[in-house]
């Protein structure tokens, strides 16, 4: 028996690659927002997070997001004024 | 291999471990996706129209992508109308493909087939609708969770977070049992004609038993009764639930005069649980329920009823199943994210659509 040609199901090379935005790279000065999911605790967990970031290492809390239900995705205005005013983002689920 | 090139040229016999190996199949064995078979898929139709992006990865879903999961799938030609609606379903941003397919819950997309096409493809509505056994059942809703899998990048525990799946994620595909029910169409009741073929796709668990006497009361008191259940997502997060009514119960709430609606409204006023219980559970903070539950819910009050959908529509009623059973089920929904989305199936091969939403 000879060979048997097989489509690929899946994407293929070609179609637009993203890659993750480069880490924070001095936090000192940084301006760090967070975005939470809307679930119990994410909150808290971030504002644990951004208080020691603050003491610690000085930086600066742009904006504090979160999503108006956790089934929903982030409000794309929402992205955008992250995007426009932070140097980094902090994330966080809760449960 | 890579699953990066646009084919793999194979020896014959390691077809169909060639295409485990690449990680293209559900855990199953597949169809090898040769070019011929695709191209007797795919018909007259242009392979390279975009029903849309799938996520999380947002690959675009070409129908001649499409066409090669329904080959795995095992579907027939036929069937391609039914999987490429499904699938235009699923990406309309109404159902919230993003949310299903990458959430903890185990809700998973499932499909409802209601019309002539039921006939005409040989889809089951009888006996065993939602269990093994029939091909086009099956297949039609395979190939949708393959291809969401595949062009979403959707794997267990990469960017499917579902902490148990669902067994429905193999195949979930349903059809209306039109001929006992005692209703109008499925699909009438969502904006179409009765003659008309339509796919809807309704996110949600896998059914749950109603075990019920053929009286009116005991119905309706059962249904209410596991409808309610806190372990749903509804109660907390509100949403949709499916009740797939059997045609023993079908034809008891029929001959008693109850419509779809009236139906609708009973579970909509009786399926409620006091405030209290939530209370008493904890499952999350009183301020996570507000966003979820109905303005008209006072969460101060332990006694104030939450129901478990927003609106008595909201319960979407299926009449299908084998003639003999006391028994319907329901399929609780994954909460407010997203809502069931129905569209027309035109099994015109030449595919001809002008309407975004026609299929």
């Amino acid at each position: 028996m000879g060979d048997v040609e097989l489509l690929n199901p899946m994407y293929e090379s070609g179609h637009e690659e993203r890659s993750l935005a480069p880490p924070v790279a001095e936090l000192a000065g940084a301006w760090i927002s967070s975005l939470d999911n809307g679930k119990w605790n994410a909150d808290r967990l971030l504002e644990g997070v951004l208080a020691q970031l603050v003491d610690r290492h000085g930086v600066g809390v742009a904006l504090r997001g979160s999503k108006q239900h956790y089934n929903h995705d982030l409000e794309p205005a929402l992205v955008d004024d992250v995007a426009t005013v932070s140097d980094g983002v902090l994330v966080a689920i809760g449960d | 291999m890579s699953s990066t090139a646009t084919s793999l040229h194979v020896p014959v016999e390691a077809a169909m471990d060639a295409c485990f190996d690449a990680g293209w199949t559900d855990g199953l064995p597949v169809v090898p996706p040769t070019p011929d078979r695709v191209a007797q898929m795919l018909g007259d139709r242009d392979g390279d129209k975009v029903l849309g992006h799938v996520p999380p990865a947002g690959t675009p879903a070409t129908l001649h992508k499409v066409a090669i999961n329904a080959v795995m799938a095992g579907c027939l030609p036929r069937h391609f109308p039914v999987v490429s609606a499904a699938m235009q379903a699923a990406l309309t941003p109404e159902f919230n493909v993003l949310g299903v397919q990458a959430t903890t819950h185990v809700a998973v997309p499932m499909i409802i087939v209601c019309g002539p096409i039921v006939g005409e493809i040989g889809l089951n509505a009888s006996y065993g609708v939602f269990g093994p056994g029939c091909r086009a059942n099956a297949t039609i809703g395979r190939a949708l969770h393959l291809a969401l899998r595949n062009l979403g990048g959707a794997f267990p525990g990469v960017s499917d977070m579902s902490t148990f799946g669902n067994p429905l994620g193999f195949a979930g595909c349903v059809a209306e049992r039109r001929s006992v029910s005692p209703w109008p169409g499925f699909h009438v009741d969502r904006g179409f004609e009765e003659d008309e073929s339509t796919v809807t796709v309704f996110a949600g668990e896998a059914p749950k038993s109603i075990v019920a006497t053929n009286d009116v009361n005991g119905i309706l008191g059962t249904a209410v009764d596991t409808m309610s259940t806190l372990g749903a997502a509804n109660p907390h997060l509100m949403g949709e639930m499916l009740l797939v009514v059997g045609p023993e119960h079908a034809g008891c709430l029929g001959g008693e005069g109850w419509s779809r609606r009236t139906v609708q409204e009973h579970l909509f006023q009786h399926a409620r649980r006091p405030v209290r219980d939530f209370l008493a559970v904890h499952t999350y903070s009183l301020d996570v329920w507000r966003r979820s539950w109905p303005d008209w819910v006072d969460g101060s009050d332990p006694d104030c009823g939450v129901p478990i959908v927003e609106d008595p529509e909201d319960i979407l009623i299926l009449v299908a199943g084998g003639d003999a059973g006391r028994f319907s089920v329901c399929c609780p929904g994954w909460g407010r994210g997203g809502r069931a989305v129905t569209l027309r199936v035109n099994d015109d091969s030449g595919w001809t659509s002008t309407d975004e939403r026609e299929l």
